[in-house]
């Protein structure tokens, strides 16, 4: 590579590196607690669960799963029911003061799937992981901190690309591996810093760039709903159970037989998500029924379907969008929730070789002056 | 060329297919995103356990002899 070619792509991972070096670090020290938040809340007893019942115990409808949740929470009306693919027998119910507000207020409550019981809220607003959460996701500025450390994730991206291309002239004289012991500190770092650096690579990038994904959710959120309503509008909808199809129970206005007649028309799809009309993931008019398959990638790539509660038409208003996959897709593979503890220990420990590339470049730069022979 | 990428390319298609295997199957995917997933993870440790302690007199290889070997081809 010519010299000015390599100083330029020095250039680039220098400076891209500097500016989100600080943030890159502390996203990767509060993400790692964040990997194994299902096991610290388990462990710290955080974790809220339903009373054992006898298999087989009939589920209460979901129109009284919210009667009880309006109950208990007087002033606030239901706006999601999300079911955990591994926990069956419990509803988390999303309330806020209206079905429009931004959502940043709202409340989340646990309640029980067969006796309608409200269990509890999860504390997510106080302590350690509440702290980690946020300072990760959206350093306690919204919508404006989520797209902010998004462009810091961006920065990341180029100053690994930036660091490959600069590994090959850095790497002519080495093996792979070598770390010159002889030389100094500096010397060591460096050689370190490229060994990690590639070793960590792909997983990095996966990951920081699935992060930068996330932090567009809003924003993808509202556009497909954009989308869905405007496919309405346009009359652009595949029904798939007509008003007067009789296999299925006949409309009564109520939620829970607007979503019977959701499954009725998507056979072998389980709940994953029921939106009220008005919220951000449905339309004005139809409840929106997020529906998961049974394998472990259809579990992630969901299917919206849509019902009016009045009539029972069951309608898809297009395919799921491209971006929307795209979303979905990244959500497991930031956050390594997909195989188990070992990969959430694999995923840690990956997490922990990224802080020491992140620290050893910090290094490398406050002691640029020192020159490689000094030893 | 081949000397520098060979390393690098093999423990980037061993991490895709491990951020990939444990996506599209249960069970036996699983196992072989663990199984992928490890290999970047033992050679960054090995290398930061066996290089980064201070003042070590040996010279440090995390994979010595496989490299020198590819560094003939």
């Amino acid at each position: 590579m010519q010299a000015v070619t390599l100083r330029r792509w020095g250039w680039v991972h220098k400076w891209s590196s500097l500016v989100c070096t600080l943030f890159i670090l502390m996203l990767c020290l509060t993400g790692l607690p964040l990997i194994f938040s299902h096991e610290i809340d388990h462990l710290t007893g955080n974790e809220i669960e339903a009373p054992e019942m006898p298999d087989g115990t009939p589920r209460a409808s979901v129109d009284r799963v919210a009667a009880e949740a309006v109950k208990a929470y007087p002033g606030l009306v239901p706006l999601y029911f999300f079911a955990e693919e591994d926990d069956p027998d419990v509803w988390y119910v999303k309330l806020d003061t209206r079905v429009d507000t931004d959502e940043s207020g709202s409340t989340l409550i646990l309640s029980d799937a067969r006796s309608a019981e409200v269990l509890g809220a999860p504390n997510f607003d106080e302590g350690f992981m509440s702290v980690m959460y946020r300072l990760h996701v959206d350093l306690y500025a919204g919508l404006a901190g989520k797209l902010f450390l998004g462009f810091m994730g961006l920065l990341l991206m180029v100053a690994i690309v930036s660091g490959v291309v600069l590994y090959a002239p850095f790497m002519r004289k080495l093996r792979f591996g070598e770390v010159r012991q002889e030389r100094t500190t500096r010397t060591r770092w460096l050689d370190l810093h490229n060994l990690l650096g590639i070793v960590t690579l792909v997983w990095a990038l996966a990951v920081g760039f699935t992060g930068v994904i996330n932090t567009w959710a809003d924003l993808i959120f509202q556009a497909w709903q954009a989308e869905q309503v405007a496919a309405l509008q346009a009359g652009e909808t595949r029904v798939l159970l007509a008003a007067d199809a009789g296999d299925a129970p006949a409309a009564d206005g109520s939620l829970q037989t607007a979503v019977d007649r959701v499954l009725a028309a998507a056979p072998d799809m389980a709940i994953a998500m029921i939106a009220y009309p008005g919220t951000l993931r449905a339309t004005p008019d139809h409840v929106a029924v997020i529906l998961r398959g049974d394998t472990p990638l259809t579990s992630r790539l969901t299917q919206a379907l849509l019902v009016d509660p009045a009539d029972g038409e069951v309608l898809e208003a297009g395919a799921r969008p491209w971006y929307v996959t795209a979303l979905q897709l990244s959500e497991p593979l930031h956050f390594g929730d997909y195989g188990g503890l070992p990969l959430k220990i694999l995923w840690g420990l990956l997490d922990i070789l990224t802080i020491v590339v992140l620290g050893s470049g910090l290094y490398l730069w406050l002691k640029r002056g020192a020159t490689e022979v000094r030893s | 060329m081949m000397r520098i990428w060979l390393w690098p390319v093999l423990i980037g298609v061993l991490s895709t297919l491990g951020l990939i295997a444990g996506l599209v199957s249960e069970g036996a995917g699983d196992w072989l995103s663990w199984l992928a997933l490890a290999a970047p993870v033992i050679i960054g440790l090995h290398g930061l356990s066996r290089c980064g302690a201070r003042h070590q007199r040996r010279g440090c290889n995390v994979t010595a002899a496989t490299s020198r070997r590819a560094g003939r081809s």
